[in-house]
């Protein structure tokens, strides 16, 4: 190692190679430079600035850590903008008129995306909202939670698995960082790399999600609290299984075995040769039957 | 390689060409040269003033660690 001095100089700089360059070593920092807190808060600081500034809400996507570099390529600006867009187009289900404008700094890993239009008197965009949705399904483990909300599902789903897809590749993980105009705050949501991919996984193959609300009668035969599972034995002999609402089990006790009057929703995830390649099952009410 | 602009002329080097810069808008800066040979050169900015930069240099001396440094590698592997 050795160090370079450029002296500037009005006739002609001067350059100069010293190979003493161990006062300069001892100067390196020992710890990273930045700390990941204060890059943390210099996004928050950042983006918050940028919406307000610019009356636009703004989404900053920062890859970090597993992608060794401060750099991220055309590709994935691309992708994830692309994205990005038709994710928030899908939750109104309305085309907006220009697509996702991308601001970012060269060296850097972060990606803002801001909103171009729609901007009411209130200083308030179709945006918060859409990007209310989003965070929503970014926060939440499983897909449906916010889905219910997005008017163009089918959209919705092949838009995030294509932003899941970016994201994956790189190999980062990810966080997203919001701000609106009006916050005061932001919003920050993080997912690990092996988040990413386990989304990814989950999603593939996934083409659009059917629900369905049953009725049905039948005997409460398993109950397990902890892992939140049951398993009803129905009038025809067949057995309905799967998850326990959050509400009911709080609400409720029960009794095993015993008839039951039931509320369940079921969702089909259907894949693209509509097939259906997962079902989900949520127990949301159970009432004791007397007849 | 005749061009590229030149970046630097170091007399001990001969003429250094900007390769890629790693780090620009994050303090220190981070840019990797390379001379007429294609020998990669790794820039650590120590102190810059209106009239005097400082940098710490490091030749990078085996190829594999080309990789390291080679943004156009990564993102073809990433892709």
């Amino acid at each position: 190692m050795f160090s370079i001095t450029k002296n500037y100089k009005t006739d002609g700089d001067e350059i100069e190679l010293s190979l003493n360059a161990k006062e300069w070593i001892k100067m390196l920092p020992s710890e990273p430079v930045f700390s990941e807190k204060e890059i943390v808060d210099d996004i928050n600081d950042e983006t918050l600035q940028f919406a307000r500034e610019n009356n636009v809400t703004t989404v900053a996507i920062r890859l970090f850590a597993g992608s060794d570099r401060h750099h991220i390529s055309c590709n994935f600006i691309n992708d994830v903008s692309s994205a990005f867009t038709s994710l928030t187009n899908s939750v109104s289900g309305i085309k907006r008129k220009q697509p996702l404008e991308v601001f970012m700094k060269a060296g850097s890993c972060i990606v803002n995306l801001f909103f171009p239009d729609q901007i009411n008197l209130f200083n308030e965009s179709d945006a918060i909202y859409e990007m209310g949705i989003v965070n929503e399904v970014l926060e939440s483990k499983n897909l449906s939670e916010g889905l219910s909300k997005v008017k163009d599902q089918k959209k919705f789903i092949e838009s995030y698995k294509k932003m899941l897809d970016a994201i994956r590749k790189t190999g980062s993980c990810v966080q997203f960082t919001t701000a609106s105009p009006n916050s005061t705050k932001t919003k920050k949501i993080e997912l690990s790399k092996e988040e990413v991919l386990r989304r990814y996984d989950y999603i593939k193959d996934i083409n659009h999600i059917e629900k369905e609300t049953l009725q049905v009668k039948g005997k409460l035969i398993a109950m397990d609290v902890k892992t939140k599972r049951f398993k009803l034995l129905l009038d025809d002999g067949s057995i309905k299984a799967g998850e326990v609402g959050n509400e009911l089990l709080e609400s409720t006790s029960f009794e095993l075995p015993n008839s039951y009057d039931a509320k369940i929703d079921v969702e089909k995830y259907i894949d693209i040769k509509q097939n259906c390649t997962k079902e989900k099952v949520v127990l949301k009410t159970l009432v004791k039957s007397f007849c | 390689m005749s061009d590229k602009e030149i970046f630097m002329y170091v007399k001990e080097l001969g003429n250094l060409y900007l390769y890629d810069v790693l780090l620009e808008f994050i303090y220190p800066r981070v840019f990797v040269c390379e001379d007429s040979f294609n020998s990669k050169f790794l820039f650590y900015e120590m102190s810059s003033n209106h009239d005097k930069d400082v940098w710490l240099v490091s030749r990078i001396s085996k190829l594999e660690y080309y990789d390291l440094i080679d943004r156009k590698k990564i993102d073809s592997k990433n892709i």
